[in-house]
């Protein structure tokens, strides 16, 4: 509550009105003394204005030389101010344009005839009308004069009018401008009751006359409703309180939403101008749907007493449920109402009492329902737990108009050459302008092609700008974007399917949407024969792509816009998670021998745990096998390939890695385990000998080693041993034992044994190495194997799930953080906070649980959502996760003691430290925020003004101190870089095979950063690409490179210098400063083969 | 940089080594005479031929040290500084090498031996700025080394060739750490021999036996659990249970008893003081009006979150746009 009212202020006027008024009054003297014009045909009466540099806004059907009616000017009969302005509603609009202020200017009754409802003579008079105004203004008044027309409709032409630097008039200060409207009186001599219905009024030679106009009936309309909906709105105003509040809260979550004009982002189409719609959706919650006939649901009136808050919550939950199609809405009064508007099946319908004119006229539906899409998902916000996130920034403060995170899939469409191929002229006088027609049409066509599909595919367009007076017709856009919510059951089936064969015969229709050659006939399953249309894609990326492939076939089909003129990222982020060309050759060339692709790799695993369990020597048997590799849940970067021997010797040396995938085996509990650390780390080792050695027995083709991490001699109670295992396929494993009983040794060690006071004290040394090797265990055996779990339920459950976490992490990594500053699970915590929500809905079974409604569908927005996210992440207050289902909101403190900044809290790890203690600290905490920033600001752009999505991952290296350049053609892990290039494979040469042998895991890059991480751990912070990078990074720490006195105990290289002798001879020792040439020489020294050169940036 | 202007000779009690890299880059070590420690009586360095080096280059094996010093003598053997007994094994066969001396004074049985995992002379990456003492075989070659004579020319590091730096460091690294099965086998057995060994050893020396109450030095028995057949002293005595003895040494249980010695509304202006604080009560006896809004807690509570909203907005948080 008290944040609503600190926020509505700051979103109406507040200036003094009087500079306005002193304005307003002058201008109605102005316009009042307007002299009359005499009638006079249309064209001529035009042609005089022109002379003043005045068009006339006549829309089509233009009058032509043979009219026979006249246009004139009579001063006005009235002059009102009307709309928000006039009832102290208005709204802040976006991006900084100013208030409107409305001025209702009555046209005289004798200027009109009862026919004047035809062939839009009456919208040319008005026309006319304005346009005399305009020019005489332009004489007589110091002030900026502009056209502009709602909604982009050339037949709802309105003046505006700005104030001028220097001018006396200057209202500049109410940062407001003035509107014109041309209105109609209530008793005109139109005759109202043949534009009020269904009524066909653009007479049409070619057409039959049963067609009604729709848009341009209630265009009309729309020019009587201003002076009543003023009072009707008046009057709601003073009965209810929290009237205007509730207002300002639906303006400005429509605002920040796209539902509004604005310079800076993109509009969503046919909602330019609808002030009025959102005045008649609160008018409807507050009165309730009175006089509805015949309908099952009536809309019941909610309680005067609302607050705002609980008025603007009804009514986006209105809005998440109703269907203005299937229930029209008519708030008519009783007098009013004769005629319900039953038109084509797809039309919108929201009729107000004061409005009479249909308030969703000229809507597409496919706008309607990212309406209802936008307020579901508000909703869903809006009833989440408070503690987990403020529900208030997400609904109110954040402008969620960006399309790249907003929709699934974005795409951008030059309408340059498009034309349509199925017309009809009615439909496009009824449209106002052949743009406006292409516009609706294509919205209509993409949301029948796409059908369940997809939730909603909005056409959004940048908002038309106020034009000059020399300009009578509004701009028609040269590019719009496509924006799609996919819904992500349907949306990447392979095939639509039609009529059957029969109905075919008949029917057409089917086959005129797709085109003849798209459409086949198939038989099903059920033995139907069915017209279908079937979209070719092998792989998941391909599938990935399919609304997009039916959105270009249909735009080509039917407005003939080709490929080129449509714009998308999707392949270019395709191509940052796939290996390069060169080396999927080579896989190609191998044949299917080769297995490839995570459903292989888990399989891979699931027949190695068979295999492990049938040994039958073992002396203990295997209780259970958990992966714990993001290979085996879905979402490491590069798909998992199995390497065979063959693939080695044909791969070259600079892509021969084989990355081991970590998997954790559990032996059933037994006493006859030691009871000591040292000991139970050598009965490991025994075990991994015993299963390698019978593992190789029993597989054919399968080699199995056991590996002695050297450990540091800190921790000798660090787990050192694993089991390599290497299948025949070529898939490495990675084997660790997990056994129960160390924790409650090391717990021990840590704690004292208070029940054993002779026992012997562990020294404070084997206490430290002991909490160390606690902390690893925890992490190895208890953490990873449930966030396994929870992450790879994750990736079934929400199809874009994995490719976000594999874009996310390239992302890291192409910054050079990920694995050296941030672990591959916290950027997985992260990802998944993005889909889960507040986590209702996990906990339940997979079938009957429902999604989040707002949760990404593709790895595109999914990644943008993560990049915003970390942009304007305050990561000091930490981030709850709810992975594990809906769950109490753990609080407690995190570790102090650890250099992590993150604190990324799940109900299983409340201190929140557990995948991010080793880091990123604040430094480099900052620098994440920093590169996030820029690839968000990037993100923002438009698919087509930049095409290529690599620059986001292009990483600045002017920062560091030094850059190691690494000598790429021996490094195993080349191949993932993206931005490497190695000799050969741009050429397409034949890659040199040679034989060598398989080294699983064995990445020299990696283990050199490791050796210098922690020679010069108070030296130096490096970086790294751990995926194929060529560089690493180098920062010296801060405060070495100033001199300081001379200490044993410092652990950096350093060379003595002489004091600056300004205090002379005080102190006679010279000082050290570090000893950069000496440390980059033994860098070079120690790295050699590895090196190709360092260079070192002067500051 | 340093190379810039001659380098200081000494800084604070340490000579200057200058180590020469390649032609223009040099290295500098700290070099002193190594003073035995007094209270030490079983230094292992010899005073009189040991020298204290200060930020030894991290990749430094000891023959490169020998090589480096070449010049004032023979250097006997190399100690670098945190750095005790690198290798597994080593520290293995130490202990058991330790406990060997025990074991024959004990008589009865030889500890079995440990096979230890092979090792491979590989390069030791220590941290930048180590220290390390070297010992010469000859007592004037550390006066030698530290002549002024020897320091002011920078000398060549030197190099050795035996252990692989780099790749080649890296790729033995790999397969160093993969060793045969079988020494593998032999290893974990023989280990395992070794602990069941000390087990024995432990239980006999242990003060924790069967049957056997214990008593500590001040003529009390220690009262503990016996396991399943309450084999300490017989029963009937209560013994508490681990968790109970587990939470009094964190310090958890003694609190709990201070808590709430005196009742919170006795007085009357206790009482007088909760009513204004607004929490709930159970202990009333009359019957007040309180105005509820009134209440203190809830008006601070109204504070707070005014201020909380008050900075909210100084940061612009509400101008949506």
């Amino acid at each position: 509550m008290l944040q609503i009212d600190s926020l509505v202020p700051s979103v109406r006027p507040k200036f003094d009105r009087s500079v306005l008024e002193h304005f307003l009054r002058t201008l109605y003297e102005t316009i009042s003394s307007i002299p009359a014009v005499a009638p006079q045909h249309p064209l001529s009466a035009s042609r005089t204005l022109l002379r003043a540099d005045v068009a006339t806004p006549y829309a089509t059907p233009l009058p032509t030389e043979e009219t026979n009616w006249k246009v004139a000017f009579q001063p006005p009969a009235n002059i009102t101010v009307v709309g928000s302005w006039a009832n102290k509603l208005s709204v802040k609009p976006k991006d900084g344009e100013r208030y409107t202020v409305d001025l209702a200017v009555q046209m005289p009754n004798e200027l009109f005839q009862e026919k004047d409802y035809l062939n839009g003579r009456f919208f040319h008079k008005r026309a006319y009308y304005l346009s005399v105004i305009a020019a005489h203004i332009k004489k007589h008044l110091l002030v900026d004069l502009f056209y502009d027309s709602t909604n982009s409709d050339p037949r709802l032409p309105s003046l505006i009018i700005e104030s001028k630097d220097g001018s006396k008039l200057d209202f500049s200060g109410a940062k407001a401008r003035i509107r014109i409207l041309a209105t109609l009186a209530q008793d005109s001599p139109i005759s109202l009751k043949h534009v009020d219905s269904n009524h066909c009024n653009i007479r049409v030679p070619s057409s039959p006359n049963d067609a009604p106009t729709h848009r341009y009936n209630d265009a009309l309309l729309q020019s009587t409703t201003a002076v009543p909906h003023l009072l009707s709105t008046h009057e709601t105003k003073k009965t209810v309180d929290s009237f205007s509040d509730a207002l300002a809260l639906l303006r400005i979550w429509a605002n920040q939403r796209g539902y509004c004009r604005g310079k800076g982002g993109w509009s969503i189409l046919g909602f330019e101008d609808r002030g009025p719609f959102w005045l008649g959706l609160l008018e409807l919650m507050i009165k309730g749907d009175a006089s509805m006939r015949g309908s099952k649901s009536r809309v019941k009136p909610v309680g005067r007493g609302l607050s705002s808050y609980q008025l603007f919550k009804a009514t986006i939950g209105f809005l998440a449920r109703h269907d203005f199609v299937k229930e029209p809405v008519y708030l008519k009064d009783a007098d009013l109402g004769n005629a319900s508007i039953s038109g084509p099946k797809d039309l919108a319908v929201f009729v107000t009492a004061s409005s009479r004119s249909n308030l969703l006229s000229g809507v597409p539906l496919s706008s309607l329902e990212m309406l209802r899409h936008d307020a579901q998902s508000t909703l869903e916000i809006l009833s989440r737990d408070i503690s987990y996130d403020d529900p208030f920034s997400a609904v109110f403060l954040e402008d969620m108009r960006h399309a790249s995170e907003r929709f699934d899939v974005v795409i951008g469409v030059d309408l340059s050459s498009s034309h349509a191929k199925k017309r009809t002229e009615i439909h496009e006088l009824d449209a106002g302008s052949s743009g406006e027609f292409i516009l609706s049409s294509m919205a209509s066509i993409l949301r029948h092609g796409l059908g369940n599909r997809a939730k909603a595919v909005p056409l959004l367009r940048r908002s038309s700008t106020a034009r000059e007076l020399s300009h009578p017709h509004p701009f028609t856009p040269s590019i719009i974007q496509i924006g799609f919510i996919l819904d992500p059951t349907n949306a990447f089936l392979l095939v639509d399917r039609g009529l059957s064969v029969e109905e075919a015969e008949k029917d057409t229709e089917f086959r005129d949407f797709w085109g003849n050659d798209k459409t086949e006939l198939r038989r099903f399953k059920d033995g139907r024969i069915l017209e279908c249309v079937v979209w070719e894609a092998k792989t998941v990326d391909e599938k990935a792509h399919i609304p997009v492939l039916i959105a270009k076939h249909l735009l080509r089909h039917h407005f003939g816009i080709e490929e080129a003129s449509v714009f998308t990222w999707q392949p270019s982020f395709d191509a940052l998670i796939r290996l390069p060309k060169a080396i999927g050759e080579v896989y190609s060339r191998l044949g299917s021998s080769v297995s490839k692709g995570f459903r292989d790799a888990i399989s891979a695993f699931d027949s190695l745990v068979k295999q492990i369990k049938q040994l039958e020597d073992l002396p203990l048997s295997v209780a259970t096998i958990s992966p714990v590799h993001s290979a085996l849940r879905h979402v490491s970067v590069f798909t998992p390939v199995a390497i065979s021997s063959s693939a080695s010797s044909a791969l070259p040396p600079w892509a021969r890695y084989i990355p081991a995938m970590d998997i954790i085996i559990e032996f059933e509990k037994s006493p006859r385990w030691p009871d000591d650390l040292v000991a139970i780390l050598k009965m490991k080792l025994a075990f991994f000998e015993h299963v390698a050695r019978s593992l190789t027995k029993a597989v054919k083709g399968l080699t199995a080693r056991v590996v002695v991490d050297n450990p540091s001699p800190s921790a000798s109670f660090q787990d050192c041993g694993r089991l390599e295992i290497l299948t025949p396929e070529g898939w490495a494993f990675s084997a660790s034992i997990w056994h129960g009983r160390e924790a409650t040794l090391l717990d021990r060690l840590v704690e004292g044994e208070p029940n054993r006071p002779f026992a012997p004290k562990p020294s404070p040394r084997e206490k430290q190495a002991a909490v160390k090797a606690k902390e690893t265990y925890v992490r190895q055996f208890i953490a990873a194997p449930s966030h396994h779990r929870a992450i790879s339920n994750l990736c079934y459950r929400y199809p874009g799930f994995s490719g976000t976490v594999r874009l996310a992490k390239r992302w890291f990594a192409s910054h050079w953080l990920l694995d050296v500053h941030i672990s591959q699970e916290a950027v997985e915590l992260i990802c998944a906070k993005m889909f889960v929500g507040d986590g209702t809905g996990l906990s339940e079974d997979f079938d009957n649980s429902k999604n989040q409604v707002g949760a990404p569908v593709t790895k595109e927005r999914g990644f943008a959502v993560v990049v915003h996210f970390l942009a304007s992440w305050e990561w000091q207050t930490g981030l709850n996760v709810p992975l594990y289902g809906k769950a109490e909101v753990p609080t407690s403190q995190g570790s102090a003691g650890s250099p992590g900044a993150w604190v990324i809290r799940t109900s299983e790890d409340p201190s929140g430290k557990m995948w991010t203690s080793n880091g990123p600290d604040a430094v480099v905490a900052r620098r994440i925020a920093a590169f996030a920033k820029a690839t968000w600001n990037r993100l923002q752009g438009d698919p087509y003004s930049f095409k290529d999505i690599s620059v986001l991952n292009a990483h600045p290296i002017t920062e560091y101190d030094f850059i190691i350049h690494l000598e790429t053609a021996t490094l195993p892990r080349s191949y993932e870089n993206a931005s490497v290039r190695i000799q050969g494979v741009e050429t397409g040469q034949q890659i040199k095979s040679s034989k060598s042998e398989r080294r699983p895991g064995f990445d020299p890059a990696r283990l050199f950063l490791d050796d210098l991480r922690t020679i010069y751990e108070d030296t130096a912070i490096f970086f790294y690409d751990c995926f194929g990078g060529d560089k690493i990074g180098g920062v010296w720490l801060p405060g070495l490179r100033v001199p300081k006195p001379f200490k044993v105990r410092e652990r950096y290289s350093s060379a003595p210098v002489h004091r600056v002798s300004n205090k002379k001879e005080r102190k006679k020792t010279p000082d050290v400063v570090l000893n950069e040439s000496a440390i980059v020489a033994e860098i070079e020294r120690m790295g050699h083969g590895l090196i190709k050169s360092i260079t070192v940036h002067q500051k | 940089m340093a190379s810039a202007r001659p380098q200081p000779l000494s800084i604070s009690g340490f000579t200057v080594l200058p180590a020469l890299y390649n032609k223009s880059t040099t290295h500098c070590i700290y070099a002193r005479v190594h003073e035995q420690t007094k209270s030490k009586a079983t230094d292992a360095l010899p005073g009189g031929r040991t020298l204290f080096l200060v930020n030894v280059p991290p990749d430094a094996t000891e023959r490169q040290l020998s090589l480096f010093f070449n010049y004032a003598g023979t250097v006997e053997r190399v100690e670098f500084h945190g750095d005790p007994t690198a290798d597994v094994a080593e520290e293995d066969a130490s202990m058991s090498s330790s406990e060997e001396s025990e074991a024959e004074q004990d008589v009865e049985k030889r500890p079995p031996e440990v096979v230890p995992l092979p090792t491979v002379p590989l390069r030791t990456l220590r941290r930048s700025g180590q220290n390390c003492h070297v010992v010469f075989l000859d007592s004037s070659s550390v006066e030698s080394a530290l002549a002024s004579s020897h320091i002011q020319r920078p000398r060549p590091w030197p190099s050795d060739p035996e252990v692989p730096t780099g790749l080649s460091h890296y790729l033995a690294q790999y397969d160093a750490i993969r060793p045969p099965l079988d020494v593998i086998r032999e290893h974990a057995r023989t280990s395992m021999d070794l602990y069941d060994y000390q087990k024995q050893k432990d239980k006999q020396k242990s003060k924790y036996k069967k049957g056997e109450a214990i008593v500590d030095e001040d003529g009390f028995t220690l009262v503990t659990r016996g396991g399943a057949y309450g084999k300490t002293l017989g029963g009937g005595i209560a013994v508490a249970d681990k968790k109970f003895v587990t939470e009094v040494s964190k310090g958890k249980r003694a609190k709990k008893k201070k808590e709430k010695r005196e009742k919170e509304t006795f007085y009357a202006f206790q009482l007088h003081e909760k009513r204004r604080k607004g929490a709930h009560y159970a202990v009333v006896h009359v019957f007040v009006l309180i105005p509820s809004s009134a209440t203190l807690d809830l008006q601070a509570k109204f504070k707070q979150d005014v201020e909380k909203i008050e900075a909210q907005k100084a940061k612009r948080r509400f101008k949506p746009y």
